[in-house]
């Protein structure tokens, strides 16, 4: 790992103007990817996961929102100091993305082929056959049935799996170094999602392609990603090894989030230990912990200093000021549902004797 | 917060930040979103203004608008030149108690323009009423019941939609206007009558869709599913979530029918000018237009005052019917 | 015969018999005539017991939505039966189906679009109390006060539009309206699949909660196969327009006994890298066909790695194969399980 990454985004921060103040979507984030590796955001609504992805690609819409400080180093350019110009031919080219939904990224009156073929003949200047064939040749490639009779199709003649197979055949299709995808298969069904996770699994190792998978869902990056970062609230608040971040998280919030989520595999019974409260309004965020009003293990300090990332372990950081493990908060989260379980029945208790009286 | 039922009333951290602040209803929002519009409250001032001048507009008035006989003709004069001209003739020279000059009866250009005030706005307010009911009620009923009701409405309100406004303005003017109905209230009722006729169907529409796509709504079955009778649900759920729409609608309602009534009034088939010396509604813009026209290069503020005048209750009410449409379209957020 | 009638019980609270729900497809122009069928619900037969909650599995139109809303009589059967502590549902109308509402309630998927905008808080909660005359005067307030309190709301919020609330809080402002009449059987429609993962786990909690505290019975709507584990006692899957399998919730995860329940099994994510990488998928080909024009014989057959010809001539009965554990396949017994050993070992019933 000597190499330079491939991606280096420094002290990344994103606002918007909004009516009522300016949100500071993205918080001086950092991360990097290699060469070939797969990296997962992970985070939930609002946690400022595809602001950053659209920051990479400079699609920030300007106004309301602005690239407000940081670097993001592309192969040793500083993508944040490029013209629009120099963009364009960086998007679709070296750094393609996949949406959650392809209907908004497709244009719904041109054919498949028009499509893919435009971008083939822009970035590397292949002649209409040319572009053609190798637009056959993607298609077939992402699994998608006669695609030399499917490239003369709509996008609404194909259905939503196919559709985001073609997503993906579009995205690679002029060999990019990084490939975003955002939430590529949350609108899909799980057969569905299974086939499209299978095939980018396989696309990854056949092409070498970098890849930077968003997501909300922590089971999908379980079976795709190298190394996940965690978001919250604009900001990285824990990075890891995926084998690591699952297995010792370090910041409680990663750890509410993994007991928040039911296991197929789980025995029954098994009552879940769910992170209390609300995400907190990105409008005005202290500086401290974002995470504090919900926190399980919550000191005074943690209400007034912001918590640096750092390193808690090989290759794994956490934006904790304290040193909590996965049992700890297991124990704690068990002996508050206890506590609630006993609350809830004097609830009833109560209700009981006042119905009676 | 608690994750489970509990009996503590104590508010903590995210509840007391909301409920710091008071309600927000979808309504104050739009309010709010409203006052931010500097052109549309602007116009929203100008408005009220011409609504007060309007109804005050006999103690506003420096003459009686009405034609002069006797002695108060020959000292209007006719024809007489707004204030800030001298003329060779004494009795054309302009004076100050005529701000806008005489008409060729000597009637105070100036008065009639305030009292002219009342019939735009009445021609504008009460169609649009009229219209905004027959439309709403039609929409609604058709929006909601579906089926044969549904056709039956909309192919009634397509050929209605299809009527060429102008031309049937002119049909009934020339049909009605000698008549009793024609010349109730110098013509305005039958104005009020056509105008509604011929707009009602947009609005129709416009509700109908409006039903349909609400009718969806998990809230509207929710209210299903909890036993709320079929009228409850078109007037508590339905109705107060169409309003928004229908309010823009209205607002642009009104200038459409201020400029119909100046159009046909201009053309000499709107209202019928009334001489009586306290005629409520002694003249309209439209008509002050025709006659200005006829003086356009001796005196052309006789012309340019009722066309300023049209002109910028026009421009408010569309400005402010924009505003709302920004303010009260939920899409903004 | 191509259901297997089910076998009453005395504690079925909700019995549902070759329940369908056919959509008419109208060709447009001037006379509309109906051109065909979609078969949105196509003959499914199952109970509701007393006191537990039945999950309902599938992917996106498969019927699932449309078999709760059918239920509640959201939409009138085409044909088939739905008996609710003994009364037939399906023919009920005007004052008598009013009073079946406050028995049987639902809550909504979409938290934004469940609640009426120009309400306040109170006015959706006390709507209810106030159809059904169950409480009087200020009494109303303090009922929507306490329903507030039971879904863990402030009740100082009382007087709030719902667009000041996040998607979670909205969700138990939902609950709380549909709990007013006191039902005893609620469908919950995919009632967590709107919302973010933490706060997902509060709303399951909280279902649990009141199931418990108010005897509820509930009919879990969900795609999402972990959740739908997670809190049902029996798991029943849908594919387009049929039930295909039913189970107790534990024996369907270990032994499944139809390859769609199988697939989807295998095709579920499951947070934890270890797994991931030395899972066995089964991935499904192709696409769900159209429910206008469905395959013939089981309509699985198309995409059915253990397809026979059989398959594609007869559909399969839905049986109970033991235990209450019903399929309709007719390779049943030939269906491997498709978690791992220790997986498997794991979901036994714990204590």
């Amino acid at each position: 790992m000597a190499e330079a990454p491939l991606l280096d985004v420094r002290d990344l921060e994103v606002q918007f103007k909004t009516q009522d103040g300016i949100v500071q979507a993205v918080n001086k984030v950092n991360f990097s990817v290699n060469r070939g590796e797969t990296l997962g955001i992970v985070g939930e609504s609002g946690s400022g996961k595809s602001v950053t992805s659209l920051a990479v690609m400079r699609l920030i819409p300007s106004p309301p929102g602005k690239i407000a400080g940081g670097q993001i180093i592309f192969d040793g350019e500083d993508l944040v100091d490029f013209s629009e110009s120099e963009m364009r031919k960086i998007r679709g080219n070296r750094i393609a993305m996949i949406f959650q939904d392809p209907m908004t990224s497709l244009n719904p009156v041109l054919r498949i082929g028009r499509q893919m073929t435009e971008a083939l003949q822009l970035h590397l200047n292949m002649t209409p056959k040319q572009a053609r064939n190798r637009a056959i040749e993607l298609l077939g490639m992402v699994g998608i049935p006669s695609p030399d009779k499917r490239l003369d199709d709509y996008p609404h003649q194909f259905s939503g799996g196919m559709r985001q197979r073609v997503m993906i055949a579009m995205g690679l299709s002029c060999n990019p170094e990084l490939l975003i995808a955002d939430e590529p298969t949350t609108a899909l069904d799980v057969t569905i999602q299974a086939q499209i996770l299978e095939l980018m699994n396989r696309l990854k190792n056949e092409t070498g392609t970098a890849v930077i998978f968003i997501t909300h869902d922590l089971g999908v990056v379980a079976g795709m990603a190298d190394r996940v970062i965690v978001m919250y609230a604009g900001r990285v608040v824990e990075h890891a090894s995926t084998h690591e971040l699952y297995n010792n998280p370090r910041m409680p919030y990663t750890m509410g989030l993994l007991d928040s989520i039911p296991r197929l595999d789980e025995g029954k019974g098994e009552r879940l230990t769910p992170i209390r409260g609300l995400p907190p309004d990105l409008l005005n965020l202290k500086d401290a912990c974002p995470f504090a009003p919900r926190c399980d293990f919550v000191q005074d300090v943690c209400h007034t200093q912001r918590p640096p990332l750092r390193s808690v372990g090989t290759n794994h950081q956490a934006a904790c000021l304290f040193d909590i493990t996965y049992e700890e908060r297991q124990t704690a989260a068990a002996r508050k549902a206890a506590e609630e379980q006993a609350a809830l029945e004097q609830t009833l208790e109560t209700a009981i004797a006042e119905e009676a009286r | 917060m608690t994750t489970t039922s509990s009996t503590k009333v104590v508010p903590s951290d995210d509840e007391l930040e909301l409920l710091s602040r008071p309600p927000r209803s979808l309504w104050g929002d739009a309010w709010r979103r409203l006052r931010r519009n500097k052109l549309a409250m602007i116009s929203l001032i100008y408005l009220i203004i011409l609504v007060f001048v309007a109804i005050f507009a006999g103690p506003i008035s420096p003459q009686s608008p009405g034609r002069p006989t006797g002695m108060e003709l020959r000292e209007r004069g006719t024809f007489r030149q707004a204030a800030w001209i001298t003329d060779a003739d004494p009795r054309r020279t302009g004076d100050w108690r005529f701000v806008l000059g005489t008409d060729s009866a000597g009637g105070d250009i100036f008065s009639r323009l305030i009292y002219g005030t009342r019939v735009s706005l009445i021609v504008g307010f009460i169609p649009m009423i009229l219209t905004l009911l027959i439309g709403v009620i039609v929409g609604l009923i058709s929006g909601f019941a579906g089926g044969w009701v549904d056709d039956l409405l909309m192919r009634f309100t397509d050929v209605v939609f299809a009527l060429p406004g102008l031309l049937f303005f002119i049909i009934m003017q020339t049909a009605f206007g000698a008549t009793a109905l024609g010349k109730a209230f110098n013509g305005l009722l039958l104005l009020f009558i056509t105008l509604s006729i011929v707009s009602w169907a947009s609005v129709a529409r416009l509700v109908r869709g409006q039903v349909l796509s609400l009718k969806e709504k998990e809230f509207v079955e929710a209210a299903r599913a909890v036993g709320v009778s079929r009228t409850a649900i078109l007037i508590k759920h339905i109705l107060p979530n169409t309003l928004g729409p229908i309010i823009v609608a209205g607002a642009f309602i009104v200038p459409n029918a201020i400029i119909s009534e100046a159009v046909l009034s201009y053309l000499g088939i709107g209202i019928t000018p009334d001489l009586s010396p306290n005629a409520p509604f002694p003249t309209s813009w439209g008509n002050m237009i025709l006659l200005g026209q006829g003086a356009i290069n001796s005196q052309p503020w006789a012309l340019a005052g009722p066309a300023i005048a049209l002109a910028s209750i026009t421009i408010a009410f569309v400005a402010l019917g924009d505003g709302l449409r920004d303010a009260l379209d939920p899409r903004e957020q | 015969m191509t259901v297997q009638q089910v076998a009453p019980s005395n504690d079925a609270l909700v019995q549902i018999n070759d329940l369908k729900m056919h959509f008419p497809v109208k060709s447009s122009g001037l006379v509309r005539r109906t051109v065909g069928n979609v078969k949105a619900v196509d003959g499914i037969s199952f109970d509701v017991y007393k006191g537990e909650t039945l999950g309902l599995v599938g992917e996106s139109g498969c019927g699932k939505s449309t078999t709760g809303r059918a239920i509640l009589q959201l939409h009138r059967p085409t044909s088939g039966s739905v008996v609710f502590n003994g009364e037939e549902l399906t023919n009920l109308s005007g004052e008598k189906l009013r009073r079946m509402r406050r028995k049987v309630q639902m809550i909504f998927q979409d938290p934004y679009a469940s609640l009426n905008p120009r309400m306040t808080v109170g006015d959706i909660i006390a709507e209810p109390i106030r159809v059904h005359n169950l409480r009087s005067g200020k009494e109303v307030r303090t009922r929507v006060e306490e329903l507030l309190r039971v879904v863990g709301l402030n009740p100082y919020f009382i007087n709030r539009y719902p667009h000041e609330f996040s998607g979670g809080q909205r969700q138990r402002i939902g609950i709380a309206r549909s709990l007013a009449v006191e039902p005893d059987f609620i469908v919950c429609d995919e009632p967590v699949s709107a919302l973010d993962v933490s706060i997902q786990a509060q709303i399951i909690n909280l279902l649990q909660d009141l199931q418990k505290q108010f005897g509820l019975t509930y009919l879990f709507i969900a795609h999402n196969l972990s959740v739908v584990k997670h809190i049902s006692d029996r798991v029943a899957v849908m594919y387009l327009g049929k039930m295909v399998e039913l189970a107790p919730a534990d024996d369907l995860y270990a032994h499944p006994m139809h390859p769609y329940t199988q697939a989807l099994l295998s095709a579920v994510p499951i947070p934890d890298p270890d797994v991931e990488t030395h899972r066995q998928r089964i991935i499904l080909e192709g696409d769900v066909p159209s429910p206008l024009n469905p395959p013939s014989g089981c309509h699985f057959h198309t995409r059915c790695p253990l397809v026979i010809d059989k398959c594609r001539q007869e559909e399969p009965p839905f049986v109970d194969y033991g235990g209450g554990h019903f399929s309709a396949c007719w390779r049943a017994k030939e269906v491997t399980p498709v978690l791992s050993e220790d997986f498997q070992h794991d979901a036994e019933p714990a204590t």
